[in-house]
């Protein structure tokens, strides 16, 4: 699967669990402000249809918008902090740009991710949230059993 | 002679190139902000003339801590022999951005000159809009400059001698041009404005007022409006008299003053006829006189008494 399918699907990630008031978004407890969606859109509408051809595995869908739908407003600001993370740390790092052009706009949307992620300072402290995924192991394990039956 | 100098100049630098000294690298490097459009701009390496060429490149904070120290090229500022490029398009993110130019002359190239500092685009100067305040008849217009996607504007605008009363309107397409109010005869409107930028949640400062007053299209309705009264009462009076006339036409044509004889009024039963009195005298032969029955009686009865 290529790592840029990702975004191809980035426009469902703004504009769902977002309540705006006064140029202040709220996810949950955190607030943004200083973002522009609609210049985010246009960024990524710049490379979309550059991006969308390269993407061959449609038949797989990385981030649903179903997904994101059912998450609580209260969860909404570590779930976006988690994935605003993964794309900096894990898919702009193996999107090999096929242009200058197409490098650059990619750079812009990396650094407003991390923009972004900036302000999202309020989501659970690392070690809770460390805590908290060991306690659940076992839903974990009861799955890897479940599915094999 | 400029060209002799160019050649000498040449003449005498190129055996330093050659011989491994660089080329000076660009100096003075320095960021031009307004308005939200940033210019990268450097001296020129003046001696050298436009054989230079200059290439920029810049550095977003992903780029120093998650793409091993990278740099991106700008494609419309590689080889360039101007001084300066529009890095507007790529500083698109409020992050810290690194910048730095580098100059080359045929194969030999300077070393990089970075900007002194990063620079973010949530400094850029943010210049009050310019704004066209007018009254068309008695509607209070506003025309925006246009400064692009990115703006938003903060309409003031109030009647002066009531400054306790400002009103506000956000207007987020400069195109056009905004109606703002209806404006009373003879009131005396101001306006004033400030962009407002989202993407660094900052706003300018807010323009000089403009006020304007009703325009006299106003004053010609008001100094005819007793002309266009006197019209109206006369048409009217025009009007009611000219009912009448047709009125009375019709009634002397249609429905002429002259009443039915009341005999052919009575419907009811033929015995009702002989029974009526109301019909003292027959209008068309007044010698004939037709008794009822029972007046005849009472003659009769009167007589043979």
């Amino acid at each position: 699967m290529h790592p840029f399918s990702c975004i191809v699907v980035l426009s469902f990630l703004f504009g769902t669990t977002v309540t705006k008031e006064r140029n202040m978004f709220q996810f949950g407890q955190c607030e943004l402000s200083g973002v522009s969606f609609q210049e985010l859109r246009d960024h990524f509408g710049e490379i979309k249809e550059t991006v969308q051809t390269q993407d061959n595995r449609t038949d797989v869908i990385l981030l649903k918008e179903s997904v994101l739908l059912q998450t609580s407003v209260s969860e909404s600001c570590c779930l976006l902090r988690h994935l605003l993370r993964f794309y900096i740390e894990s898919v702009f790092k193996h999107y090999e740009a096929t242009s200058n052009l197409l490098r650059r706009k990619t750079s812009t949307l990396a650094n407003t991710f991390l923009s972004i992620k900036a302000s999202l300072r309020q989501c659970l402290d690392r070690n809770i949230a460390a805590i908290k995924a060991v306690g659940e192991m076992d839903i974990l394990f009861a799955w890897m059993r479940d599915i094999n039956n | 002679m400029a060209t002799c100098f160019r050649s000498f100049l040449l003449g005498s630098l190129m055996p330093l190139l050659v011989s491994g000294a660089l080329l000076p690298a660009p100096q003075n490097i320095t960021i031009l902000s307004t308005n939200m459009k940033h210019f990268l701009v450097w001296s020129p390496l003046t001696a050298l003339g436009e054989a230079v060429k200059y290439s920029v490149e810049f550095q977003g904070e992903y780029e120093r801590d998650y793409a091993n120290d990278s740099w991106i090229p700008i494609g419309e500022c590689t080889g360039i022999s101007a001084t300066q490029c529009d890095i507007t398009e790529d500083i698109s993110a409020t992050v810290p951005y690194n910048l730095r130019v580098r100059a080359a002359l045929g194969t030999e190239v300077s070393r990089w000159a970075t900007l002194n500092g990063l620079f973010n685009r949530v400094t850029t100067s943010l210049i009050p809009p310019m704004l066209n305040v007018m009254a068309d008849g008695h509607h209070l217009l506003v025309e925006l400059e246009h400064l692009g996607p990115a703006f938003e504007f903060l309409v003031r605008y109030w009647r002066k001698g009531q400054e306790d009363q400002v009103y506000e309107k956000v207007v987020r397409d400069s195109n056009t041009t905004v109606h703002l109010e209806t404006m009373e005869a003879g009131a005396e409107y101001c306006v004033k404005a400030q962009t407002y930028v989202e993407a660094i949640n900052r706003s300018s400062n807010f323009s000089q007022a403009q006020c304007v007053k009703a325009t006299e299209s106003k004053a010609f309705s008001v100094m005819f409006a007793p002309i266009f009264f006197v019209a109206f009462v006369v048409a009217v009076f025009i009007l009611f008299l000219l009912a009448w006339k047709t009125c009375q036409l019709c009634q002397y044509s249609c429905c002429p003053n002259e009443g039915l004889p009341d005999t052919l009024k009575l419907t009811e039963s033929p015995a009702g006829i002989l029974n009526y009195r109301g019909e003292e005298a027959e209008k068309c032969d007044m010698s004939v006189h037709v008794q009822p029955p029972d007046e005849l009686l009472r003659f009769w009865i009167h007589d043979a008494l």
